[in-house]
């Protein structure tokens, strides 16, 4: 398997008023292509800051980020935003849909932003609310859905721009025990169908499922197997 | 109607094509599609929408309604311009207690003076002689020679009939053609025979009524003395050198050239003017406060949707497009809700009021233009700083909020 993206001690330092805080120190990792790797660590421990410095949602402070040969952590704007829609997909703690929009809508949307038609990205999405059981409810407002619901469209969005690394950040954290037992299990199908995983997490299911757990604690990685 | 439709595209010009330094338009067709967005998120919370539509609603329907009433007055103001023009208007000079009557004799010495084509004597009386305050023109009867009445009014239409031929016979202003009935008029206990109405000017002819001077005369049991004279000069006498002839029949004449009525007119015009501008500017600020503060609560609340967008692919153009668009919708919902109700509302008013005297709004869609050019100040004033915040926004950061 080749390589898709590596990191180069990877710093990130916030200021807080007049406090300095670190979030990552360091970080050296690497993710090949296929892979489905976990960040596990308590919370405050910089699990979501790392996914944000990996996925161009904010800017490392020092080290590199390569993403297929090519260090992307000082691209323009314009570039990560070409990234972000070609190569990543998000799923986030929590599913941030919106809530004025039909489920099938929210699906849609990335594939709008990119410049795609509502007809296209609507069959799309329908297809992929298919795959993750909700086809009957496509119409329904978002705001409307349970969480598991909630997150199980939040899958189907993430998916719908056929992403080479999806990056999920506690998928599973706001759940009950069976909701996430089948979180995970569409979140690991897409190892399957050749995509690249990163997810930060605290349940052990997800670390099990995993290929390999990376360990953070205060912004250090602990473990790199 | 083209440019009324242009108007509204202004919205989305920005966003379809850019220059580029290279000289070729670049097309941003894609973000056409996002606005279903903005739409959508308008209409997110819409009992907040529905209040800031309302509020520039009341801003626009005021607007309308000035705007109505100083189209009424410029159309009046025309209309009086054109009566004046090329005449000369003479009366004594105002004292104290105003002015005072003209001996008729006058009227026939100052024809005969130098650059004098034509002076025709009127007397002026209210019709309704108890009346004490009116709104709008006031109701005068003019006793004016017969022969001299096509001269004054001959560029007025006739609604039917014609002009006055014998000292029983009257015209009457269209507003007061309704006060005939079976073409009898009755004016200080005399019968007349109505021979015509005047067609609408919009102006002091339709509260008139023109009878024989001498009838007029004999009515009021006044002999002898006008109100004013109108005079018709000729050539190109500079208006100095016939004000010295005026002068010469009767020192104590004052000349009221068309000049000075057009400025007074124009006065009053730009008085309406500044009052409708004023009304807009008002509706604005108002509306565009508004606009501001909704927009800016929109986007606080919608700070983690905006990362997520953004993470998700949004550029921060579309993310600027789809918050100034939902200003947009609310300006240009607002501007029309008020533009469409203010027009109802005042084609009622004038409805009621023709009944009775009066018409004082002049309700034209070509106040739409003005409308659509105030829903695009509104997005504009109201939508850009919200629209700028929210492209603006570091993902990372809206995301930990």
């Amino acid at each position: 398997m080749s390589v898709l993206l590596e990191c180069k001690a990877v710093c990130k330092e916030y200021r807080q008023g007049e406090l300095r805080v670190l979030a990552l120190q360091g970080i050296s990792f690497f993710l090949e292509k296929g892979e489905a790797v976990c960040i596990v660590g308590r919370s405050g421990s910089g699990k979501t800051t790392l996914l944000n410095c990996i996925g161009g949602l904010d800017r490392p402070t020092f080290g590199e980020i390569i993403l297929e040969g090519k260090p992307i952590q000082n691209f323009s704007e314009k570039n990560r935003l070409a990234i972000r829609r070609k190569k990543f997909s998000f799923i986030f703690q929590e599913s941030h849909l919106f809530p004025f929009l039909s489920i099938l809508d929210n699906v849609a949307l990335p594939l709008v932003y990119r410049g795609e038609s509502w007809k296209s990205a609507r069959q799309k999405a329908y297809l992929l609310l298919e795959q993750v059981g909700l086809s009957k409810r496509v119409h329904q407002k978002a705001r409307w859905l349970s969480g598991g619901e909630a997150q199980r469209t939040a899958i189907a969005r993430a998916l719908i721009s056929e992403p080479d690394l999806l990056l999920a950040d506690e998928p599973t954290a706001q759940l009950d025990n069976a909701t996430s037992r089948e979180i995970i299990r569409l979140l690991f199908l897409q190892k399957q169908a050749g995509r690249t995983l990163l997810v930060a997490t605290h349940d052990p299911v997800v670390e099990k499922n995993a290929d390999r757990a990376l360990h953070l604690e205060d912004g250090k990685l602990l473990a790199n197997p | 109607m083209a440019t009324l439709l242009r108007v509204p595209l202004l919205l989305f010009i920005p966003f379809n094509s850019i220059p580029q330094k290279n000289g070729k338009i670049k097309s941003l067709e894609k973000n056409k599609k996002v606005w279903y967005l903005a739409w959508k998120g308008s209409l997110s919370a819409p009992f907040r929408a529905w209040l800031t539509i309302l509020g520039i609603a009341i801003g626009t329907f005021a607007l309308t309604a000035m705007g109505s009433m100083a189209l009424h007055f410029h159309k009046m103001a025309e209309r009086f311009e054109m009566y004046v023009n090329g005449k000369l208007f003479v009366r004594e000079e105002a004292g104290f207690f105003g002015g005072g009557a003209i001996p008729e004799q006058e009227a026939t010495m100052l024809k005969a003076q130098k650059g004098i084509q034509e002076a025709i004597p009127i007397l002026v009386a209210r019709l309704e002689t108890k009346q004490i305050l009116s709104l709008g023109f006031p109701q005068i009867v003019l006793g004016i020679p017969l022969k001299k009445i096509p001269l004054l009014f001959g560029d007025i239409p006739m609604a039917k009939g014609r002009l006055p031929q014998n000292r029983d016979e009257c015209v009457l202003g269209a507003d007061l053609a309704s006060t005939s009935k079976n073409n009898d008029f009755f004016y200080l206990g005399k019968h007349f025979q109505v021979s015509g109405v005047l067609a609408r000017t919009n102006g002091q002819e339709d509260e008139e009524v023109l009878i024989s001077l001498r009838t007029l005369e004999d009515l009021l049991g006044r002999h002898g003395l006008v109100s004013y004279v109108v005079l018709f000069p000729s050539g190109h006498i500079p208006l100095q050198e016939l004000e010295k002839e005026i002068k010469k029949v009767d020192s104590h004449l004052q000349v009221i050239p068309p000049t000075v009525l057009k400025k007074e007119i124009r006065q009053n015009e730009l008085l309406w003017d500044a009052l409708t501008v004023g009304t807009g500017a008002i509706a604005v600020l108002v509306g565009g406060i508004g606009i501001l503060t909704v927009m800016m609560m929109a986007v606080q609340e919608r700070i983690r949707e905006i990362a997520v967008a953004k993470a998700m692919g949004a550029s921060s153009q579309q993310i600027f497009f789809i918050f100034f668009l939902e200003a947009s919708i609310l300006a240009l919902a607002g501007t029309c809700l008020g533009f469409v109700l203010g027009i109802v509302f005042l084609k009622c008013v004038n409805n009621f009021l023709s009944q009775h005297r009066h018409v004082p709004f002049e309700p034209s869609l070509s106040l739409m233009e003005v409308n659509f050019f105030l829903a695009l100040l509104l997005a504009v004033a109201g939508g850009f700083y919200p629209a700028w915040y929210g492209m603006r926004l570091e993902i990372a950061s809206a995301l930990r909020r």
